[in-house]
């Protein structure tokens, strides 16, 4: 069932409607003209001016709905370019959903489907497909970094960058038929030659793009952050810590905590998802089981990954995964430790985990994050219960420089963007071979039209029209 | 009272009148006297890239190009011959002379084709019918199709002498806007040009660098043998121009028509004459200068990358510094020139003018460049001409199978801005449109006319002996023991189908395919082997590109209500003009559209126009 080609009316609470609000707003939208006010506004319909606030009362036959405030756009001049109505109504759930009740039941309007208003702006020309998904961006973002993002998609930034792509590939096509049409015209050693200068530049500005999007979108757009150790190892105290209340249950018996424990933090005005997990061991509890096969999922796949120790009863062996991917190492039961020597030979231990690289001990230790991978591991020697500010607040700045750093690479999110990049880097570097051993050229030329239709997924559709026009503009041709 | 009347005795109008004549219709060629049929008044040549595959596929279709080019060919070429397959071409040099008489004759066989040669005057429709009135008579005909070259309003330069004509010694025909004031032609005039014509024996040939004819390329017409060569064979020269030449040449810029305003035609930017190159290239002063005979008899050579329109003492002078030439004698000095064009997005897809109905145009008239362009054209409009008069509905040929079909629809769904030129990179399926498969490729087409010529049981054998011998080399498996290999001195590293042995790329397919079929006693000719073996390597990659193809274009053979489109609400306003104007009539079409928004397909696209 769908909606492309849909004229209905249809309505929509615009403001989030799970719980009470001051204030919600009701659109409608792809009606005809304003006469379905006729019998249920206080005002007279033909009274009613574009882009002017009208006060007043809402009436379902003789029973008063809500006073509101009615904003009329009308068509082509509004979002999507159709006739708007926007109603402030007062924002009790109920109350606003007996109004959209009304016109659905008594005006012809149905509800809209999730992104219809939007797509009907797609429809309509108002806005392009990287705006749409610009405005997703924009709306589901959970930090400033990709309030921007969705900003920068919405005014074409990212579009330029494409560009680049786009001039890169025509030229690269444009040398390929050079070749083929005009051989004679430039000859043999200048056709080869520029169809590897035109290749590497290709490739250099989809690797630059491919590198940007490399970044694990889900990470940047809702960061979490995760807690893993061994049974009371400390987490579900280090999490009360971090979250500044007591959320999770802590005691002394191994196996408290079997679910995951999800909660929203605030670093630095960007929020993040605080997750403290069940611990881990070998156990034949089937739920606990479960829990722990969650844990390691979900641990896997977060942005900032904190491994908690308790040096009284830590087994490295627990872990089968890269050490090189956690973030910070916490010991914690500081208070209950007298041998300092079990500190350092659990370090030992873990350094030798390592692929790569030594282990930076220091609590003010230089952070750097290299390429998108983790950030020097530090660690932490915390008291049990008790954490004090100064050592929180420098987790949290852990937290915070990783995702500026991430940040500062600006990576894509669009996931449909991130796939196709991904998708083209593979393409090509398959294509490079072909390029250096495939003597035919027909068949370099029909694998690069393959590639062609992706990279016109991210940009448009290449024409051989364009080629030929840049060929004629850009080289010496023609007897 | 004819059936078709051909206005115009040049490429395009004899694939038109020859076509239509295979229909039992009554036919006229109506040409200016003094003039021969099929005249060659620019580079003396048919074929080369994009444009032997088009001559091919007229032969298939039953055209006559390749049978006139193979008779009067004196230089055979391959183009592109280390490419690969799928781009090479074949070229032949043309004697001028021999090529004309010839189309001449054969046309004069034909029973029912009158040649007329005299100078039409008006044409105008009486009923569904036509009178044309010439200098000398009155004719009838139920359809007329236009291929007058550049004779429409043809205004010839040399400097600064002006003549009127479409050429050199001819007259030229007023406008055609006089003879119909309704149909719409392009608003730029197109000019094409043409160099100076040298004294072959004032060149000095020690000096170039020669191209002999190769014996190896294979004749376009299926009824020749491929080695044949019907005229002794010439050679071809190579010359560069140094700085010298192009000094004068930009000294003398005030007095180029092309650059002093005198002509604001439009040229091609493909092939631009020796002065475009001269401005556009400052620092480009080496270009190459084929010099190519005109005629085993003929005392002009054809200096092909200098066409200009400068005064001759100008010419004679940038001439001489050119090393092989300098001693170079000038027997008809270079021109350009303009002419009207028709703008042919107000033509079907086959050729008729949409708003004139029994009225064709086709060739250089349309604005395209090139005698291979003008035959097929000219094919196309006189097939339609005759399937409209038998009430068989409109011939078209798929782009996605023809370099003709390429041609066809890009002409009719965009107005051109400069002259239109086939190259190969117009073609999204290069693959698969290739020279040797054309008989392939056209075999269903030519079906479709009805007809019972030899063309038509060479095609049906063709085709089913390719089927055969692939499902032969698919299906039968060789192993290295194999007699075959110590014969030939080919290591094979395990068993394996013919099909893949023939991809080995340490191998030649057509070599190796032709020693094979020897070695197994069939007799197989070699077109047959050449085609078989060629598509056999491609087909894996035909395959991937038509996997990928299929997604895209599944969308364009939807065929559409332009008019409803036009007034819909949910398509801008400069979309629905550039659809009122062109007419799409298949989705395929309105993407063609220059200026069509994503957003519009997009809406065309889900909707159920």
């Amino acid at each position: 069932m769908n909606f492309f080609d849909s004229e209905d009316p249809i309505i929509a609470c615009s403001t989030s409607n799970i719980s009470n609000a001051a204030i919600s707003i009701v659109r409608l939208s792809g009606f005809h003209d304003l006469s379905f006010l006729e019998d249920c506004f206080s005002l007279d319909y033909k009274s009613i001016k574009a882009r002017f606030a009208h006060y007043g009362s809402l009436h379902s036959k003789s029973n008063k709905l809500d006073d509101i405030v009615l904003t009329y756009f009308k068509g082509p001049n509004s979002y999507n370019g159709e006739n708007i109505l926007e109603l402030s109504v007062h924002g009790n759930v109920l109350n606003v959903n007996r109004i959209i009740n009304f016109f659905i039941n008594n005006k012809n309007f149905r509800r809209a489907y999730p992104g219809e208003f939007s797509y009907r702006a797609l429809r309509n020309k108002k806005l392009n497909v990287s705006q749409v998904e610009g405005l997703d961006l924009l709306l589901n973002a959970n930090s400033n970094f990709a309030l921007e993002q969705g900003n920068s998609l919405l005014s074409g930034e990212l579009k330029s960058s494409y560009n680049n792509l786009y001039k890169n590939f025509i030229n690269h096509k444009s040398s390929l038929e050079l070749s083929i049409d005009f051989l004679e015209d430039i000859g043999e050693s200048e056709s080869h030659r520029q169809l590897k200068d035109s290749f590497n530049s290709l490739y250099e500005s989809l690797l630059s793009l491919y590198n940007r999007s490399l970044a694990n979108s889900c990470n940047l757009v809702a960061p979490d952050i995760c807690l893993l150790g061994n049974p009371n190892s400390g987490k579900s105290t280090f999490f009360n810590s971090l979250l500044k209340f007591d959320r999770a249950i802590v005691s002394n018996i191994q196996g408290t905590t079997r679910d995951f424990i999800k909660e929203n933090i605030l670093i630095n005005e960007v929020r993040y998802s605080l997750i403290d997990t069940a611990g881990i061991r070998n156990t034949s509890d089937e739920i606990e089981h479960i829990g722990i096969n969650k844990a390691l999922s979900i641990f896997k796949d977060s942005f900032f990954k904190i491994l908690l120790i308790n040096p009284l009863n830590f087994s490295i062996d627990d872990f089968k995964f890269d050490f090189n991917t956690i973030d910070c190492f916490v010991f914690t039961h500081r208070d209950l430790i007298k041998d300092e020597s079990l500190i350092s030979s659990i370090k030992q231990k873990i350094s030798s985990r390592f692929k790569s690289g030594s282990i930076e001990p220091d609590l003010d230790g230089p952070i750097g994050a290299k390429n998108f991978g983790p950030i020097e591991p530090v660690f932490f020697n915390l008291i049990a219960n008790d954490p004090s500010e100064e050592e929180i607040s420098s987790i949290e700045i852990l937290v915070s420089e990783k995702f500026v750093n991430l940040s500062n690479t600006k990576p894509i999110l669009i996931d449909r963007h991130v796939d196709v990049l991904r998708y083209i880097k593979l393409l090509l570097d398959d294509y490079r071979v072909v390029l250096d051993t495939e003597s035919d050229i027909s068949i370099i030329s029909s694998e690069l039209n393959i590639i062609g239709h992706c990279v016109s997924e991210l940009i448009g559709i290449i024409s051989p029209e364009e080629v030929l026009n840049n060929i004629f503009d850009n080289f010496c041709i023609g007897k | 009272m004819f059936d078709i009347v051909v206005i115009g005795g040049g490429h395009a109008g004899i694939e038109a009148a020859y076509i239509a004549s295979q229909f039992n219709l009554n036919i006229a060629i109506i040409t200016l006297p003094n003039i021969g049929l099929a005249s060659a008044p620019c580079n003396p040549s048919v074929g080369g890239v994009g444009k032997g595959q088009v001559v091919r596929e007229i032969d298939a279709l039953g055209g006559l190009t390749g049978k006139i080019a193979d008779f009067a060919g004196i230089q055979f070429r391959t183009l592109n011959e280390s490419k690969g397959y799928a781009v090479q071409s074949t070229r032949i040099q043309i004697d001028k002379e021999v090529y004309s008489e010839y189309a001449e004759e054969l046309i004069s066989k034909v029973e029912n084709i009158t040649i007329l040669k005299e100078k039409v005057e008006n044409i105008s429709k009486l009923d569904d019918n036509f009178v044309i009135k010439t200098d000398c008579s009155t004719w009838n005909s139920k359809k007329i199709i236009v291929t007058v070259g550049t004779f429409l309003n043809g205004k010839m330069h040399t400097g600064k002498d002006i003549s009127y004509g479409g050429r050199i010694e001819s007259e030229s025909s007023s406008s055609l806007s006089s003879i119909f004031t309704d149909i719409k032609t392009v608003a730029a005039r197109f000019k094409t040009g043409t160099p100076a014509r040298l004294d072959k024996d004032s060149i000095d040939y020690s000096k170039l660098e020669i191209q002999e004819s190769d014996a190896q390329v294979s004749t376009f017409h299926f009824e020749n043998d491929p080695a044949k060569r019907n005229l002794r064979q010439l050679s071809c020269y190579l010359a560069r121009t140094n700085e010298k030449t192009l000094d004068i040449i930009r000294e003398n810029k005030h007095n180029s028509p092309m650059f002093n305003g005198s002509i604001k035609a439009v040229g091609a930017r493909y092939c631009p004459s020796i002065e475009d190159k001269a401005y556009r290239y400052p620092d480009k002063n080496d270009h190459h200068i084929f010099i190519e005979p005109e005629g085993l008899n003929t005392q002009t050579m054809y200096p092909s990358g200098i066409s200009t329109s400068l005064p001759s003492d100008i010419q004679a002078k940038f001439m001489k510094t050119i090393n092989g030439l300098d001693q170079c004698k000038i027997l008809v000095p270079g021109y350009a020139v303009e002419y009207d064009v028709i703008d042919t997005t107000c033509l079907s897809y086959g050729l008729e003018y949409k708003d004139m109905k029994g009225l064709y145009f086709a060739g250089q008239i349309n604005g395209t460049s090139g005698y291979e362009e003008a035959s097929g054209q000219g094919l196309i409009a006189g097939i339609n001409a005759s399937f409209s008069l038998l009430n068989k509905g409109v011939f078209k040929l798929s782009r996605e199978e023809s370099y003709i079909g390429v041609m066809i629809e890009d002409l009719i769904s965009n107005t051109r801005d400069e002259p239109y030129r086939l190259f190969t990179a117009r073609s999204e399926n290069r693959l698969f449109i290739r020279e040797d498969n054309a008989n392939l490729r056209m075999h269903s087409y030519r079906l479709k006319l009805g007809l019972n010529k030899s063309i038509d049981a060479y095609n049906k054998q063709f085709v089913s002996t390719h089927f055969e011998l692939m499902s032969l080399i698919l299906e039968n498996f060789i192993s290295p023991t194999d007699e075959f290999f110590k014969k030939h001195n080919i290591k094979l590293a395990r068993r394996m189908s013919i099909s893949e042995l023939l991809k080995q790329t340490s191998l030649d397919p057509i070599m190796t395919l032709t020693e094979f079929f020897e070695h197994l006693g069939l007799h197989v000719p070699r077109r047959t082997v050449e085609s078989l073996a060629i598509s056999n390597k491609y087909k894996g990659y035909i395959d991937k590109a038509n996997e990928h193809n299929r997604k895209l274009s599944k969308l364009d053979n939807k065929s559409l209500n332009w008019q409803e489109l036009a007034c819909s609400e949910n398509i801008s306003f400069e979309c629905k003009q550039r659809i009122e104007k062109i007419k799409p009539e298949t989705f395929g079409q309105l993407k063609l559209i220059e200026g069509i928004r994503p957003a519009t397909l997009a809406a065309v696209a889900g909707s159920n126009l």
